[in-house]
């Protein structure tokens, strides 16, 4: 039996071990906190559902194919809850899943789907051989043959393939083109000399390689049932939310008949404004999923007593309990509005603001104060007044790019029933304080 | 306070930055990501040289316009692992596809970033481009750990940085209470808006009225100084007020919050900061302190351990100077003097050599002198003064100096009992060039002076004389509250002397000891009720003027450590004690206290003075043999050596009715056939 898990008992510890860049591996990790109920009215449930999984029965009855968005703001949690997506899928009565994470692995710059897939072609092989699920070399030839005809005999990338066959040693069959692919998908991310040459020959013989692709999900599936992995595959990609502008527009809307092309589930990490882009990103997708953030209070101003007990399991596990004065730990959870890396970055603030060894009210106040000054550097008055008249109900004008730009950037946070409050940092400021009274000086 | 700061070079609205911003990466090994603001490149420059020092973040690479490269190649940069420590980048605006590029790849490849660079990472980006930075790398941004803030105001002051004005105050009273006036009418209109702009005007403001002699308006501007300054994120102004309020704590004699000030507020920030002038200058403060407590060994530990190694690491040679000059000091209150004339001889004077500092070796030399005036030597003292102190004087045409180092000479004068000559100096050597200066202050303190002398010299109504109508004039015109009620106290001493205890009684009751009161300072007032309690013994009030020398006087020397005037209370104490007959008690004090301080304090004078009257004791109780012993071996040497015939001939007198008491007529005859011839001699 493991141990519990103890928190940082000491605020310098706490400081050392907070890593704002780090996504927790879903429930795997001992600092997770369930957030289903925290988030009002959303559950794992309306994905399920989507992707045919019967949870209680234990049975899939999966679409053919599917492409899904998973949304939600930046730091909302959205990597941690797509990875525990991933493990509770992957599981023999439902989905052999793979996962991508598209930020790490790949180069996000002008990324394309021709990118992803070939990546995830290869994470495919590679977890296939992983798992010892033998795939017939004939079911490969596909694949081998896009990969003679279009690399090999390309003059731009022939010294590449011949690099990358002697790279890949003796190995025949799926372990061979598992590695040979990887190398291909490496070399998308730090390969200079090639990068883009590979990527335009991708490009250009696209469909190539989706049919070689598509018949190797085909015969995967087919063989997966008698292997207790699963049922279908599920590919589910992370850190495509990172697009923004124009790769975000071509990935998310103009080019999508790309990814179209390989007949399979997906599921998408996107950014939450995307939902509100427009029409072209909900007739592309399925579905959408939203994340929301973890609601602290109703939209009528009532406790969401769920949510601020998740929000302070979520403190206690990176700080313990008694390094707070009374008070404290509410005083940074209230001011998170239930984010929960922001959360995270009020708690390194009051460690940098705090003049001793415990988190005091002085130093939640300055944390506060702290990331106040940031939202300051990035909004204008016309910002301050659209949020407060947000937060005193009136209707945000709809797709409006001033609002996605608040979204984007977080000043402005969605919650379940997909109601809208500025952050309560924001609500601090005296330009918001200014701009709430001259809206009540207009309301009389 | 008045000295030159260099070696912190950062501006002080910045300290608070700066010290969150060591709190969050010291001993960080993992990608932290921290944003600097600036809005002055060679300010920036200043600022990253000093963290390179301070957090060891030498590892600092800068994008130049010039030479393409990729983001693989700067993340190698940046995780040079022959480098320790955080890592610098500057000159984003200079990445030659521009900034928006740049950022649009860094944020793309922020997990790469994160993996590469396994160290905090200090981005220098310009305050005008962080916006770009929130809006064209969102989640790089998202992962920042902290905004620091490091650009100037709008109007450019770089080559000036700002502190708080340490020298403020003119030298010339009149233009202090001017400025007073100006800087209160300036806050009775502000009252309840005082902004950040402010602090400094508060502080010159609590430093005049210090200087004037308002303590407690002093310290309610600096406590007013706290708040305000309190509300910023300037650290370094903050411990700099607090530093304030110990001052006027130490004058007050509340000397352990004063420590503990100096101790638990601006110590530590002055350390995290890396400001080691600042820190050796306030535990050089906490060694004065130390020193005023009594606790020398502390006080010399930390000049000897903890500042000279300091100023020798800074090349700071003035600092080093006066850091040895407080050693001497030390030294000579233990009554070390062979070892403070080395230091003052071997370590201060070449360094003001050194420094072509005519004025400071000439006042290094005056203090020579008066150690050998403590140690007796006085010819030498008197050839020092005159031949290595006042020519660098003249040389420097320094008449004031000059007219103070003449003030010396007829100190030391008086002290071997010449007071002619010693008012005559007064008289033509300094009151002239006092008055030639319009000096009205210097003047009356002269003119003070020479009331002393002509105390000595018996001529009291003369003294009484100087001292209503020249002195106090003066000093109410000045408004020197604490000058007039110190002369008025010198006037008590004379009526006193005269036999009118009534008045001298109402005058230190009414005049003295109430400006006292006003001003704090407790030592003052100690000792005015010491002089109460002589007078009540005069008047025969023997049980209360050792009950308020016991509670009222003793407990405040305790506090203050000083151990000086808490020998001379004891030894008046033991004179009490005679009186009332209780002549063990007298004797014990003597030689177990009075003493024993005396001679810690290498105060020869002194201890010869306390052996008399322990000789006194001995004689009364008919131990001739003792008293004749201590006559001779440890009081005649030492009033020979001080040249000091007055004491010298009373002693004599003293041997002689020993003598006669023992029936040694003929010897006593002698010894008094020559303290007569050297009498006449003197007069």
């Amino acid at each position: 039996m493991t141990a519990p898990w103890q928190p940082p008992r000491d605020i310098w510890e706490v400081n050392r071990s907070l890593q704002l860049d780090e996504h927790l591996d879903g429930d795997r990790d001992p600092r997770w906190v369930d957030t289903e109920r925290a988030r009002g009215e959303y559950s794992l449930a309306q994905l399920c559902r989507a992707l045919g999984v019967d949870r209680t029965r234990r049975r899939l009855a999966a679409p053919a194919h599917g492409y899904y968005l998973f949304c939600g703001h930046r730091g909302s949690g959205k990597s941690t809850e797509l990875r525990r997506i991933a493990h509770e899928l992957h599981d023999r009565d439902f989905y052999y899943v793979v996962f991508a994470d598209a930020a790490q692995d790949l180069d996000v710059n002008n990324l394309r789907y021709q990118d992803v897939l070939l990546h995830l072609a290869s994470t495919l092989m590679r977890q296939l051989v992983d798992d010892g699920i033998h795939v017939d070399e004939v079911h490969l030839g596909r694949l081998q043959e896009w990969f003679t005809e279009r690399v090999e005999k390309t003059t731009s990338t022939r010294d590449f393939a011949v690099e990358a066959k002697a790279g890949v040693g003796g190995s025949v069959g799926l372990p061979f083109l598992a590695k040979l692919f990887a190398q291909i998908s490496t070399a998308f991310k730090t390969n200079t000399t090639y990068k883009e040459e590979l990527r335009t020959t991708l490009r250009n013989h696209f469909s190539d390689f989706a049919d070689g692709f598509n018949h190797l999900i085909t015969v995967t599936e087919d063989t997966l049932p008698g292997t207790g992995k699963g049922v279908r595959i599920l590919f589910v990609i992370d850190g495509t939310d990172r697009l923004g502008g124009d790769d975000a527009h071509a990935f998310f809307a103009a080019d999508v008949h790309q990814l179209q092309q390989v007949r399979a589930l997906f599921v998408y990490c996107a950014p939450v404004h995307l939902a509100y882009e427009g029409a072209n990103v909900g007739q592309n997708f399925s579905s959408i999923f939203r994340l929301p953030m973890i609601k602290l209070l109703n939209s009528d101003g009532s406790l969401h007593e769920e949510g601020r007990t998740a929000m302070e399991r979520m403190l206690h596990r990176r700080a313990a309990a008694e390094l707070f004065d009374a008070g404290v730990a509410d005083r940074l959870i209230e001011h998170s509005g239930g984010h929960p890396r922001d959360l995270l970055r009020l708690l390194l603030n009051a460690f940098k603001h705090a003049e001793h060894d415990r988190f005091d009210d002085a130093s939640a106040h300055r944390a506060v104060r702290e990331m106040a000054a940031d939202y300051r550097r990035i909004l204008n008055l016309d910002d301050y007044r659209l949020l407060a008249a947000i937060d005193a109900g009136q209707p945000p004008p709809a797709g409006s790019e001033r609002s996605r730009n608040l979204l984007y950037n977080l000043a402005l946070l969605e919650y379940n029933e997909y109601f809208w409050r500025s952050h309560p940092v924001i609500r601090s400021t005296e330009e918001y304080m200014a701009a709430k009274d001259s809206l009540s000086g207009s309301d009389e | 306070m008045s000295r030159v700061r260099a070696s912190w070079p950062l501006r002080s609205e910045h300290s608070g930055a700066l010290l969150r911003l060591r709190r969050l990466v010291e001993n960080r090994q993992s990608f932290v990501l921290c944003f600097l603001t600036y809005s002055d490149s060679a300010y920036r420059a200043t600022v990253a040289g000093f963290l390179a020092e301070l957090l060891d973040a030498r590892l600092r690479v800068a994008i130049d316009c010039k030479v393409r490269v990729g983001t693989e190649e700067l993340f190698g940069r940046l995780s040079d692992p022959t480098c320790a420590g955080p890592a610098q980048l500057s000159g984003l605006e200079s990445w030659p596809d521009g900034l928006d590029d740049l950022l649009t790849r860094l944020n793309y490849r922020r997990e790469a970033f994160a993996a590469r660079c396994q160290r905090p990472l200090l981005i220098w980006i310009r305050e005008r481009d962080l916006q770009t930075v929130a809006a064209g790398a969102a989640d790089l941004w998202a992962w920042r750990s902290g905004v620091f803030d490091f650009s100037l105001p709008k109007v450019s002051v770089r080559a000036n940085p700002q502190y708080v004005r340490t020298v403020p105050i003119a030298a010339d009273r009149p233009a202090r209470q001017q400025r007073l006036a100006d800087l209160q009418r300036y806050f009775r209109a502000r009252r309840s808006s005082l902004k950040a702009a402010d602090l400094d005007l508060l502080v010159e403001l609590g430093d005049l009225q210090a200087s004037l002699g308002y303590p407690e308006e002093a310290e309610q501007s600096y406590a007013q100084a706290l708040i305000t300054v309190s509300a910023t994120d300037d650290r370094w102004r903050r411990a700099l007020v607090q530093g304030r309020i110990a001052d006027i704590l130490v004058t007050r004699g509340a000397l352990d919050e004063a420590l503990r000030i100096r101790r638990e507020e601006q110590i530590p920030v002055y350390e995290r900061l890396g400001d080691v002038r600042e820190l050796a200058i306030t535990r050089g403060q906490i060694a004065d302190i130390l020193q005023a407590n009594g606790d020398l060994e502390e006080a010399l530990r930390i000049w000897r351990i903890e500042q000279i190694p300091v100023y020798e690491r800074l090349g700071d040679v003035r600092e080093l100077a006066i850091a040895w000059s407080k050693i001497a000091d030390i030294l000579i209150a233990r009554g070390e003097l062979d070892e403070a004339l080395r230091i003052r001889r071997e370590e201060e004077i070449p360094l003001y050599e050194r420094l072509g500092d005519v004025r400071e070796l000439a006042i290094t030399r005056g203090r020579i002198s008066d150690v050998l005036v403590v140690r007796g030597d006085l010819d030498e003292a008197l050839r020092i003064q005159r031949e290595e102190q006042i020519p660098l004087y003249e040389r420097l045409g320094d008449v004031r100096s000059l007219a103070i180092a003449r003030a010396r000479i007829a100190d030391v004068l008086a002290a071997r009992g010449n007071l002619d000559e010693a008012l005559r100096i007064r008289r033509e050597e300094e009151i002239p060039v006092f008055e030639r200066l319009g000096d009205v202050r210097e003047l009356a303190i002269t003119r003070g002076r020479i009331a002393d002398i002509l105390v000595a010299r018996g001529e009291l109504d003369e003294a009484l004389r100087i001292r209503r109508e020249e002195q106090i004039p003066v000093f109410e015109r000045l408004g020197d509250v604490r000058e007039l009620a110190i002369v008025r106290g010198r006037i008590a001493d004379i009526l006193e002397a005269r036999g009118d205890l009534d008045e001298a009684l109402r005058i230190r009751r009414e005049e003295e000891i109430p400006v006292y009161e006003r001003l704090g300072d407790v030592r003052s007032r100690a000792i005015a009720r010491g002089k109460i309690a002589d007078i009540l013994v005069a008047r025969g009030g023997l049980e209360e003027a050792l009950r308020i020398r016991r509670e009222e006087e003793i407990p405040v020397y305790e506090r203050l450590g000083d151990v000086w005037e808490l020998a001379i209370a004891r030894g008046r104490i033991a004179d009490m004690l005679v009186t009332r007959g209780d002549l063990d008690e007298a004797l014990r004090i003597r030689r177990e206290e009075e003493v024993p301080a005396y001679e810690r304090l290498g105060d020869v004078r002194s201890r010869a003075i306390a052996r008399g009257k322990i000789a006194d004791v001995l004689v009364a109780r008919g131990d001739l043999d003792e008293a004749l012993r201590i006559r001779r071996e440890d009081e005649m040497p030492v009033y020979e050596r001080l040249g000091d015939v007055r004491s010298l001939a009373l002693t004599r007198d003293k041997i002689a009715e020993v003598l006669e008491a023992r029936g040694d007529l003929d010897e006593a005859l002698r010894i008094r056939a020559g303290a007569a011839d050297d009498r006449v001699e003197r007069e």
